[in-house]
């Protein structure tokens, strides 16, 4: 099992992300006043210089073939897929609110992703529901979302 | 100084106030305990919840927090080889080997002792410095406090393995901070046409996505019991009241170790890593016979438990003198700060003592507090590590996003929360550090607004940064920081290249 040092796999394509990053930044601090601009633009130049020089040391590394293998397509997978139920969480937060969307979505995670059986992921999906109310809306006075749906229902 | 003592204490004795102080020392612990998580990510969690809060409320749960997150580390160190939390690493070297030995309750008990000890020490440093902090901040003009800032992200660069991608890591989170409403230009700037985004990046969903989003991607990816150790090599739990007592023996290595991690914690951004890291490698080569170090010396359990624990008196020290947070959780506690309308600086030594002697207090409790927990219920605390990720995943995940939500009652800021979990997730793959970026986030403001009046004052010439002797003063500690590391690194590639 990968643990996160062996995960941190540098790549020249990454740092040359960054390098366009620190270009478009620098760029568009351009646009800014004298005022607003001139720290952003001081700072800009330094990201640009730093990032320019992490290319360099990739490329160097790259081309003395000492940079590390890049990722394998398994843990990409893995990657996006746990970003997709990161994604779904945000999504049905905001169409079905709080109060559906959690026992929903970790009754589905436990049974669907992690295989556990229904009656216990339906447990701890009501645990969490009941915490949740419990600190939320009954001690703390915090009124949870209640989704797209319902708003426009009501 | 007298009377804000008593109403920080008469404060602490309600019995709700001591509440918050253990749940802030329990949830410490539990954070503490698991391995990946630690305080900054507990710190996280409850941000959101102490926004009902008194704000000496807050600050007692958060000094529960600070507390015991260090010493709750340790126990996974001692009996998985598994350090809880980063600066608990060193406390494997001696522990682990003692827990293979069958003595792993006095390691535990020397550990919990040593790592409340170290507390006390750094909290009274932390208590006679701050008086003296009041005059010298005062000393500071805008000047010396962009250079401290700067000072305060170049050395948290070079505790990190990677200087180049931590100096990257502050320059992103620089511009991340200047997103939004310049007040002083009236600008807009970089918000991408979204109105959203007019109030800048917000801190509390920000550190939520960073720390405890990014570690539940981190787990999902990485699958399994949250301990990757055998249940079957946990080793038995017995004899922490000869821990207890075994640190008494070892004064010099206690004091030695308190005072180091004081030390490193008062310089911003080096962290608990180096304090314990340091604080062992002294004892050892101090030792007349370090002969059984690394094979179960229970100095070597004393000494960067001491100092780990230590630091944390130290590193307030520059977060609330100068609001340069020292660390990733002192980063999260200026959030905690700057939530209940306290601006950590010099008017805030002045106007709100009392609130920061409850701090102090509540730090010093929580310690107490934290190894007394330890010593009595590690083997029920421990069970935690071995419980499967896909239960606490979906529920931390949840919990998080209705925290970032709850605030300001905004689904924008539950989408920022997942867009900088993703960011956090995504700097942990690609080995940039998190905490310069957070700590860059926040500095941001304060960094612009004291380069401004610099220029202000210097007519535009730069070069006046150097005519300003504290502010040259501290770009040449900046220039010996950086340039020291390489220099080494240089000196060695000679020698071996010679050899």
């Amino acid at each position: 099992m990968p643990t996160s040092n062996s995960l941190a796999r540098p790549t020249v394509l990454v740092s040359c992300f960054m390098l366009m990053l620190a270009i478009t930044l620098l760029y568009l601090s351009q646009g800014f006043g004298r005022s607003s601009g001139m720290f952003p633009r001081f700072i800009g130049w330094v990201f640009v210089v730093l990032t320019a020089a992490d290319v360099v040391v990739q490329l160097i590394a790259w081309y003395q073939r000492k940079l590390p293998e890049t990722t394998e397509t398994a843990i990409t997978i893995k990657q996006l897929k746990s970003m997709g139920w990161l994604l779904g969480l945000v999504v049905a937060l905001s169409i079905f609110g709080f109060l559906i969307t959690i026992p929903a979505y970790i009754f589905t995670f436990l049974t669907w992703r992690a295989g556990h059986d229904k009656r216990r992921s339906a447990f701890i999906a009501i645990g969490a529901l009941v915490f949740v109310w419990v600190i939320f809306v009954w001690l703390l006075d915090y009124e949870l979302y209640a989704g797209l749906l319902l708003n426009n229902l009501s | 100084m007298l009377d804000s003592l008593v109403t920080a204490t008469l404060y602490l004795a309600d019995g709700v106030t001591l509440m918050y102080l253990m749940l802030g020392v329990l949830v410490g612990l539990l954070f503490g305990i698991i391995p990946g998580l630690g305080g900054a990510t507990a710190i996280a969690l409850l941000l959101p919840l102490t926004f009902g809060m008194e704000p000496e409320q807050a600050i007692t749960l958060m000094g529960g927090i600070m507390g015991s997150s260090a010493i709750g580390g340790s126990v996974t160190a001692i009996l998985l080889n598994a350090p809880g939390t980063a600066p608990n690493a060193a406390t494997c070297f001696d522990g682990y080997p003692l827990t293979r030995q069958g003595k792993a309750g006095l390691a535990i008990g020397a550990a919990a002792t040593a790592s409340s000890l170290g507390g006390i020490v750094g909290v009274i440093v932390l208590v006679a410095i701050l008086p003296m902090a009041k005059s010298l901040v005062l000393l500071f003009g805008p000047p010396a406090f962009f250079m401290l800032a700067v000072l305060g992200l170049v050395s948290l660069t070079i505790s990190n393995n990677n200087m180049l991608r931590g100096l990257i890591a502050a320059a992103l989170g620089l511009f991340i901070g200047f997103v939004g409403y310049d007040d002083m230009g009236g600008t807009l700037r970089f918000t991408a046409g979204i109105d959203y985004l007019w109030d800048g990046i917000k801190l509390v969903p920000a550190l939520i996505g960073l720390f405890a989003i990014a570690e539940m991607i981190r787990l999902m990816v990485e699958g399994g019991a949250i301990s990757k150790v055998d249940r079957n090599e946990l080793g038995e739990v017995k004899g922490v009241g000869a821990g207890f007592k075994a640190v008494f023996k070892h004064p010099r290595t206690v004091l030695s170790g308190s005072f180091i991690g004081t030390l490193v914690g008062i310089v911003p951004g080096v962290g608990g890593t180096v304090a314990s890291f340091l604080s062992y490698s002294f004892t050892v080569q101090s030792s007349r016979d370090s002969s059984q170090f690394g094979k179960g010396d229970i100095r070597g359990v004393i000494a960067p438990e001491a100092a780990n624990n230590a630091k944390d008196g130290g590193s307030l020290i520059p977060t609330l003198a100068f609001g340069i947070p020292g660390s990733a959780e002192m980063a999260l506690f200026l959030g905690v700060l700057v939530l209940h309308g306290m601006q950590p600086g010099p008017l805030l030594l002045i106007e709100r003592e009392w609130s920061l002697l409850v701090l102090i207090i509540a730090l010093l409790l929580a310690t107490i507090a934290s190894a007394c927990v330890i010593a009595v219920a590690t083997k029920y605390l421990i069970k935690i590590t071995f419980v499967d990720s896909s239960i606490l995943i979906p529920t931390v995940l949840s919990v998080a996003l209705v925290g970032a939500y709850a605030l300001e009652g905004s689904l924008g800021d539950v989408i920022m929360a997942a867009v900088f979990g993703v960011i956090g997730y995504v700097m942990i793959r690609l080995d940039y550090p998190r905490i310069t970026l957070v700590i860059a986030i926040v500095l941001g403001g304060m960094m612009e607004r004291n380069f401004i009046q610099s220029m202000l004052m210097f007519r535009s010439d730069w070069t006046g940064f150097f005519r300003d002797t504290t502010s040259l003063v501290i770009f040449t500690i900046i220039v010996m920081a950086l340039a020291l590391p390489v220099l080494g690194r240089i000196r060695r590639r000679v020698r071996n290249a010679n050899v």
